[in-house]
């Protein structure tokens, strides 16, 4: 008995927060108010913003002739504290710059965010991007990245 | 050095005693005071043109270079006062004005003592403000060296390398002044068979390995003294490895390179080409379980399939590749059960009057002190290391090994064995001496050492002998004082 009304106690909260939000939304909606009440925001059609200071997922960059301005001088692999940075170099045969990636992974199911690569990188080959905070994947193995998906548009 | 008389200096206000005749540097170095220097290498005839190792001397107006001043009685000398550190610094800058700073791509970045002087004594941004000078980059040199004449400081350690030490007078300096650069005389290539070692006395990064070129940068390497197996000299090495990070997720390759470690009584500060490049067996194409006859099975069947040969008359082939340590105790297993026991080795090679010796194995001595000898026998079970063309044609052949080899499946057995860069142990070189390698990695797979599998034998046939490196060192060494002293 005591149980039942414990469960019609609960639910007079929850139909106090409804109808206490609905009355400030619609007074906010009529410009009557400016309190906006607890609203859910629906995702994906609509999006919180990001602070402008937060850098996300990285890019790698390249230079005017297309080569990727990374010079696989493992900086970044040395300044990561996660130490999800994993470099594979080889020679560059044609160009004067001798050494290119072959291989550039960030693992960033490990990465922390911190930037310490685009801080060490001396050639301004790593950046970190804003705004997209979409990362999620199905599988641990997708979050690593390689050449391909960090140079994608 | 002649003489051998025992002499006192002063440096730096402590009383050094030295042999007359040593060099300065290298009495200051001893009595650890260390004083910078590009082209001075204690295995080279000095050459004093760097000017980095210029100290004070009481009584002489002038800082002289500590490379070519042998010491004389009663000399004060000081290293590192203001004047010398503002020279040093005017050494630095001099040299960077034409040095192309690409560090971030040069493989010697982190063992350059370039980039320590810097950081020790300049510190100061380029003043110079030309154009630097133009050079040949990227000039390769034959075998696994690649030249890069704008990172070289012209300290010329690598023509006097090969003057001094290989004898083949290879390279020279062409041209003069701020255009000059090391090259190869006309029609030749530095094929020498200790062409290695000009990437290790290089202070900069002008010579690299062609062959560690890119792979890895230098401190990401753990780095574990050992010793090279390659011949019966022994020679002290250094195996550099990387097992961190992600890498192992993406590759298979743990050992990145080996360099020489000083022993003036073996192998000086050089070792040869076979012993630089030949680490690659540690990592490709192990044997990672037991085998039987070409199937991968486990070390329980293993066992099994041992037990069914009790009874049979048994001959051990051990390997003048095991350490002191597990040949005493394989001999002691084989006492025990009354098996026979044979030596088996790498046949005899090339030699030179270096370093490499004829014979091209670590522990042949080792093997001479235990009385273990090379002969064949008739028995119907062979048990063969390492080497599986040694194998007689028996019934049955049971094999340690640890790399793959082309017919695996007419061996009954099988076991995986750790390479020597995966335990710990003795060798006993051609002069007699006991050297230590130590573990730089763990067994690959289900691979261990040959001192365990001797346990697992053991324990198939039902004897108790515990492995114990330590007490088989003791015992070992008892033989080693018997076979000295007669």
């Amino acid at each position: 008995m005591k149980l039942f009304w414990e469960a019609i106690k609960g639910l007079g909260i929850t139909a106090r927060h409804l109808i206490v939000n609905l009355w400030k939304f619609s007074l906010y909606y009529v410009g009557l108010s400016r309190d906006k009440g607890v609203v859910t925001v629906e995702y994906p059609e609509e999006r919180r913003e990001t602070f402008p200071r937060v850098r996300l997922r990285h890019r790698l960059l390249r230079r005017e002739d297309g080569r990727l301005r990374c010079v696989a001088c493992f900086m970044c692999a040395t300044a990561c504290p996660a130490e999800c940075i994993y470099i594979e170099a080889e020679e560059d045969p044609d160009h004067p710059l001798e050494k290119r990636p072959r291989q550039f992974l960030i693992d960033l199911g490990k990465c922390a965010y911190c930037g310490f690569c685009v801080e060490a990188c001396p050639e301004d080959a790593i950046r970190m991007d804003v705004h997209i905070p979409e990362l999620a994947e199905y599988e641990r193995d997708n979050l690593i990245y390689d050449i391909e998906k960090l140079t994608k548009k | 050095m002649p003489g051998g008389k025992r002499i006192k200096i002063i440096i730096d206000g402590r009383e050094v005693e030295t042999e007359a005749g040593t060099l300065l540097i290298k009495a200051a170095e001893d009595a650890g005071i260390y004083i910078p220097r590009f082209c001075y290498h204690e295995g080279l005839r000095p050459d004093g043109n760097c000017r980095m190792c210029l100290v004070e001397i009481e009584g002489l107006r002038k800082p002289v270079p500590s490379c070519m001043t042998p010491v004389k009685e009663g000399m004060i000398v000081r290293t590192n006062t203001p004047a010398l550190q503002e020279h040093r610094k005017k050494v630095l800058e001099f040299i960077l004005t034409s040095h192309p700073m690409d560090c971030p791509i040069c493989d010697q970045a982190g063992e350059c003592v370039l980039q320590d002087y810097y950081f020790d004594y300049d510190l100061e941004d380029r003043r110079y403000l030309e154009d630097r000078e133009r050079k040949p980059k990227r000039v390769y040199w034959g075998k696994n060296l690649i030249y890069d004449a704008e990172r070289c400081i012209l300290c010329r350690r690598c023509v006097r390398f090969l003057d001094n030490v290989t004898g083949t007078r290879e390279l020279g300096v062409f041209e003069r002044g701020i255009h000059s650069y090391i090259g190869l005389f006309d029609g030749k290539k530095i094929e020498n068979d200790y062409s290695g070692n000009l990437v290790d006395i290089c202070p900069v990064g002008a010579i690299t390995d062609l062959d560690f070129r890119f792979k890895m940068r230098v401190w990401f390497l753990d780095r574990t003294p050992s010793i090279c197996p390659f011949c019966a000299r022994g020679c002290n090495i250094e195996i550099h490895t990387n097992t961190d990070r992600l890498r192992n997720r993406f590759s298979s390759q743990r050992v990145f390179r080996i360099k020489p470690r000083k022993n003036q009584d073996v192998n000086g500060w050089w070792i040869c080409d076979e012993g630089r490049y030949s680490y690659k067996f540690i990592d490709e194409g192990r044997i990672l379980h037991p085998m039987s006859n070409g199937r991968k099975i486990t070390w329980e069947a293993a066992g099994k399939k041992l037990r069914e040969i009790i009874g049979n008359e048994i001959r051990v082939y051990l390997s003048a590749w095991m350490s002191n340590e597990e040949l005493i105790y394989w001999k002691r297993l084989a006492d025990l059960l009354q098996w026979k026991v044979s030596l088996v080795k790498r046949p005899d090679g090339d030699e030179d009057k270096l370093l490499r010796v004829k014979d091209k194995n670590p522990n042949t001595t080792g093997a001479k002190i235990l009385g273990i000898k090379e002969e064949r026998g008739n028995e119907e079970v062979s048990v063969v290391f390492h080497f599986p063309e040694f194998a007689p044609e028996q019934r049955i052949k049971i094999g340690i090994f640890t790399n793959e080899f082309p017919d695996m499946e007419g061996w009954e057995l099988i076991l995986p064995a750790a390479v020597f860069a995966e335990k710990e142990g003795h060798w006993t070189n051609f002069q007699g001496k006991i050297q230590k390698f130590q573990k730089a990695l763990e067994p690959l797979g289900e691979a261990m050492d040959e001192g365990r599998i001797g346990e697992f034998f053991a324990g198939a046939f039902g004897i108790e002998l515990p492995w114990d490196r330590q007490e088989m060192e003791r015992e070992f060494l008892k033989e080693y004082k018997k076979w000295s002293g007669s």
